[in-house]
C-alpha cells in the first residue's frame, strides 16, 4: 500500500509551505516517527516526521518548491510498489479539505526557529464585522492584535478605532510580533574569518597587556610633517605614524616579531605589518611588507593603496599573506581600549583606541593631556610577559619621544 | 398647516385629484354613501356625485377586474379593497392582469390603477382581517407598493399614486386612520420610490414602514436613554425601493434593524436585508436583525394580538443587541 504524504498545515494560518530539505532519498527506508523533511512556513523551518514506515518510493518536488497544505509531495510504501510517477496538483487554497483539528500538525521540533503556534495569539478563532475589517485594512492593521468587545469577542469597528487612537494598541494589549530570522549560510570572507578566529583562540595562549600613551609629541610632530606635504597633497595618517613606530620596535624585539610553527619559532629580521580592514565583505587584513625599510611617505603611500583596495575588494591573495604583526584601530568609533585576537601564525597584535584629552598627573599636576590606550595581545607559548611589556614599553617610547625614531 | 387625520389626508388626496382630474374616480365597497368603513372617502359622493364615488357589490374580483378595464380604457379608477385579506378573491387581476398588462400590450396599454387598501393589527378583527401582506405585492413584477405613515406622508404619496400610469397597490393602516399629522393647506405632491428619515441618528438604524414607524420612533426615544442614537427611516415606498437613502444611513451608522408588522417569514424585511448584505457587507457592524410580526395567524384577543406585533420593548431589546460591544459597553 501506498501513502501519500502530503504538504503538511502546521497552523491554523498556514496555506502553503516551502520543502527546505529532503531528509531521506528515494529508495531509502523509513520509520514511522523518523525526520523526513524541512519544511519552511512564512514563520519558521520545522522538521516533519513520517507517519508511516516503509520505503520512500518517490520525493515529487526539488528542495525550494513552494507548495499549498494538503498536496501531495511525496510517495512512501514497500519496496516494489509503484509509485505514480506524477502527481496533479491542488489548484488553490480554497479547494483544500474541510481543516479539522486533526489535520493541523505540531511540529516535531523546530530547526532554525523556534514555533510559536500554541502560545500565541494567531491560534484564537479571529470574529471581526466586515466594518471592523474593512478600517484595520484601511490602516494596515493585525486584527489578532486588537481586543473585541462586540458578541463572542468579535471585534467591531469601535474596537479598531480604539486600537488606532491608542497608538496602535499600546494600551489594549502587547505587542504581538512574528518572530523572523533570516538565515545566510556560512561563506566567503564570514567563513574564513570565523575559522580563523576560532582557530587562534582555540590553539594559542592569548593574553594581553596594556598602557595609556601621551600623544602631544606625535600630534605635533604630524602635524609639522603634514604642513610640510601639504604641497605635495600627502596626508600622514596616525596609523602610518603607529606601522612606523610598530616597525621599529619589532626589530628590536625579535620576540614580538616571530611566529610559532610546526618545525619551531621563525623570528623574523623583517616588519611585515598588517592592518586590520573594515570592509564591505567584513575583516580583512592587508600586509604592508618591509616597513622597517620605508620612509614615513613610503608608508603612508604603501598603506592608504592597500585599504583601498581592501575596501574596494580587490586585495589578491598575497596582500593578505606573510604578516609579522597586526594593528587594529577601533579609535574612530570612539572605542577607548579594547582588545584583539592574534591573527594566525602572527605571535602579536596590538589594538589602538581613540586619542582623548584626559586628566593625568605630572610633575605633582593635573595636567590634561590627548591619550591613547593600547593593548597587545600576545601568545604567551612564545613570548613571555615581561618581554611582552617590554615590546610594548618600546612603543610606547617612541610614540612619546618620536625623535628617537631617527636614532 | 392643520393637524388633520389620517383617514381625513386620505379623502382631501382624493377630493383634490378628483377636482383636477375628471378621469378619477372612486369605487369599492361602501365607499359611497358610509365613506368607507374607516371614513377615508367621507364626503366624496356630495362633491362628486354617484358617477364618481361608486359603491360596489361584494365582489373583489368585480372591483379589481372593473377598475383595471376602466384604466386600460383611460379612466384613473382609486378602487378600494376593505381589507387587504379579501385580495384573493380578485387575485388573478391582480397578478396577471393590472400588473402585465402594460408589458403584454407593449406599452400599448397601461393602466393607472391605484388599489387602495388596507392592513394590520389593532381592532381585534381576527385573523382574516388584519394581515399584513405587502410582500405578496412586492413579489409581483409589474406593481408599485406604497405604505405610508403619516397624514404628510399619505396625502403626497396617494396623488402621486393616482397620477402614476402604473398599477399602485396603496396599502393603509387600519392602526393609523385616527392619528393626526401636520399637512400643509395647499397642495403637495411626494414621489414615489423616496423613504424618508423621520429620526436622524448615528448609531443604528430601524428601516421599517407603515404603523411601525410609529413603535420604532417610540423605541428610538426609549433608546436615547441607553445612550444609543437610533436613526429611524420610513420607507413610504416599497417598489420601487429607495436604496440610496438606505445606503446613505447604513454607510453612517453600520448598524441595521427591519421592522415590519408582517409575518418575518418571507417578508420583505428579508428582501431589503438581503440587498444590505450584497451591496453594503463592508459598512455592517453587526449583524442585521428583524424585528416582524410573528409567523402565526393574527390571534383575536387584544393582548397576542399585540405581542405577536412589534412592540417598543422588542425594538429596543433589538437594537441593544445589535449595539453590543465597542462604545456601548457599559
Amino acid at each position: 500500500m501506498i501513502d501519500m504524504f502530503k504538504m503538511p498545515k502546521l497552523g491554523m494560518d498556514m496555506e502553503e509551505g516551502i520543502i527546505v530539505k529532503w531528509l531521506k532519498s528515494e529508495g531509502d527506508l523509513i520509520q514511522a516517527g523518523e525526520p523526513f523533511v524541512e519544511i519552511e512556513t512564512d514563520k519558521s523551518v520545522v522538521q516533519v516526521e513520517s507517519p508511516t514506515s516503509g520505503t520512500v518510493l518517490k520525493l515529487y518536488y526539488p528542495e525550494g518548491t513552494t507548495l499549498p497544505c494538503f498536496q501531495p509531495i511525496a510517495a512512501i510504501g514497500q519496496e516494489g510498489d509503484q509509485a505514480p510517477d506524477h502527481i496533479s496538483s491542488l489548484p488553490t487554497v480554497n479547494d483544500t479539505p474541510v481543516e479539522s483539528e486533526e489535520t493541523v500538525l505540531q511540529p516535531t521540533a523546530a530547526v532554525a526557529l523556534p514555533a510559536v503556534e500554541s502560545a500565541s495569539p494567531q491560534t484564537r478563532k479571529l470574529l471581526a464585522t466586515p466594518r471592523a475589517c474593512r478600517l484595520s485594512q484601511k490602516n494596515g492593521i493585525d486584527l489578532h492584535m486588537v481586543s473585541g468587545t462586540g458578541p463572542n469577542g468579535r471585534i467591531v469597528e469601535h474596537d479598531v478605532r480604539v486600537f488606532i487612537e491608542n497608538g496602535a494598541g499600546r494600551a489594549i494589549t502587547a505587542p504581538v510580533r512574528i518572530p523572523k530570522e533570516t538565515v545566510t549560510p556560512l561563506s566567503g570572507v564570514r567563513k574564513i574569518t570565523a575559522a580563523r578566529m576560532h582557530q587562534s583562540l582555540s590553539e594559542m595562549a592569548q593574553t594581553n597587556t596594556r598602557m595609556d600613551v601621551n600623544m602631544t609629541n606625535m600630534i605635533s610632530m604630524r602635524k609639522q610633517i603634514n604642513d610640510r606635504l601639504e604641497k605635495d597633497d600627502i596626508k600622514i595618517s596616525f596609523l602610518d605614524l603607529l606601522i612606523a613606530v610598530c616597525a621599529k620596535a619589532l626589530i628590536e624585539n625579535p620576540q614580538a616579531n616571530a611566529s610559532l610553527q610546526s618545525d619551531g619559532i621563525h623570528y623574523r629580521n623583517y616588519a611585515n605589518i598588517g592592518i586590520a580592514v573594515d570592509s564591505k565583505n567584513g575583516l580583512v587584513v592587508p600586509v604592508v611588507k618591509d616597513v622597517d625599510l620605508m620612509s614615513i611617505v613610503e608608508i603612508s603611500k604603501n598603506s592608504r593603496s592597500m585599504i583601498d583596495k581592501a575596501r574596494q575588494g580587490s586585495l589578491l591573495p598575497d596582500d593578505m599573506k606573510g604578516g609579522s604583526f597586526t594593528i587594529s584601530n577601533l579609535g574612530m568609533f570612539e572605542v577607548d581600549s579594547f582588545t584583539a585576537i592574534i591573527n594566525p601564525p602572527e605571535t602579536c597584535i596590538l589594538a589602538v583606541g581613540r586619542i582623548a584629552d584626559r586628566a593625568i598627573v605630572e610633575n605633582n599636576q593635573i595636567i590634561i593631556r590627548p591619550m591613547m590606550n593600547l593593548c597587545l595581545t600576545y601568545d604567551h607559548r612564545v613570548i613571555d610577559g615581561a618581554p611582552s611589556a617590554r615590546f610594548l614599553q618600546c612603543i610606547k617610547h617612541y610614540i612619546e619621544n618620536p625623535i628617537w625614531l631617527l636614532m | 398647516m392643520n393637524r388633520i387625520m389620517y383617514r381625513d389626508a386620505v379623502a382631501s388626496a382624493l377630493a383634490e385629484e378628483m377636482r383636477r382630474d375628471e378621469s378619477v374616480f372612486v369605487m369599492g365597497e361602501d365607499v359611497a354613501i358610509v365613506g368607507g368603513v374607516y371614513k377615508a372617502t367621507k364626503g366624496l359622493l356630495d362633491e362628486f356625485g354617484p358617477q364618481r364615488v361608486r359603491n360596489t357589490p361584494l365582489s373583489e374580483l368585480a372591483i379589481l377586474g372593473t377598475a383595471t378595464g376602466a384604466a386600460m380604457c383611460g379612466a384613473r379608477p382609486v378602487a378600494e379593497i376593505m381589507h387587504v385579506d379579501f385580495i384573493g378573491c380578485g387575485f388573478d387581476i391582480v397578478l396577471n392582469q393590472m400588473s402585465k398588462m402594460c408589458y403584454k400590450t407593449n406599452g400599448q396599454v397601461t393602466v393607472p390603477l391605484v388599489v387602495r387598501t388596507q392592513c394590520g393589527r389593532g381592532k381585534s378583527n381576527g385573523c382574516t382581517q388584519s394581515q399584513s401582506l405587502e410582500a405578496l405585492f412586492t413579489h409581483i413584477p409589474g406593481l408599485k407598493v406604497v405604505m405610508p405613515s403619516t397624514p404628510y406622508d399619505v396625502k403626497g404619496l396617494l396623488k402621486s399614486a393616482i397620477r402614476d400610469n402604473n398599477p399602485v397597490v396603496f396599502i393603509e393602516h387600519k392602526g393609523l386612520y385616527q392619528t393626526r399629522g401636520e399637512v400643509p393647506d395647499g397642495e403637495y405632491l411626494i414621489p414615489l420610490g423616496l423613504a424618508d428619515v423621520k429620526k436622524y441618528g448615528k448609531d443604528v438604524t430601524i428601516i421599517t414602514w407603515s404603523k411601525t414607524v410609529l413603535t420604532a420612533l417610540e423605541a428610538a426615544k426609549e433608546l436615547e436613554g441607553h445612550g444609543i442614537d437610533a436613526e429611524v427611516l420610513d420607507l413610504r415606498s416599497l417598489v420601487p425601493l429607495d436604496f440610496d437613502t438606505i445606503t446613505e444611513s447604513v454607510s453612517k451608522t453600520g448598524r441595521v434593524l427591519i421592522v415590519h408588522e408582517a409575518c418575518e417569514r418571507g417578508g420583505y424585511g428579508a428582501e431589503i436585508a438581503a440587498e444590505i448584505s450584497d451591496k453594503l457587507f463592508d459598512e455592517l457592524d453587526a449583524p442585521i436583525l428583524r424585528v416582524c410580526g410573528t409567523n402565526i395567524p393574527v390571534p383575536n384577543a387584544t393582548i397576542p394580538e399585540v405581542e405577536s406585533a412589534p412592540t417598543v420593548a422588542k425594538v429596543v431589546s433589538a437594537v441593544k443587541k445589535i449595539c453590543q460591544g465597542g462604545k456601548f459597553r457599559d
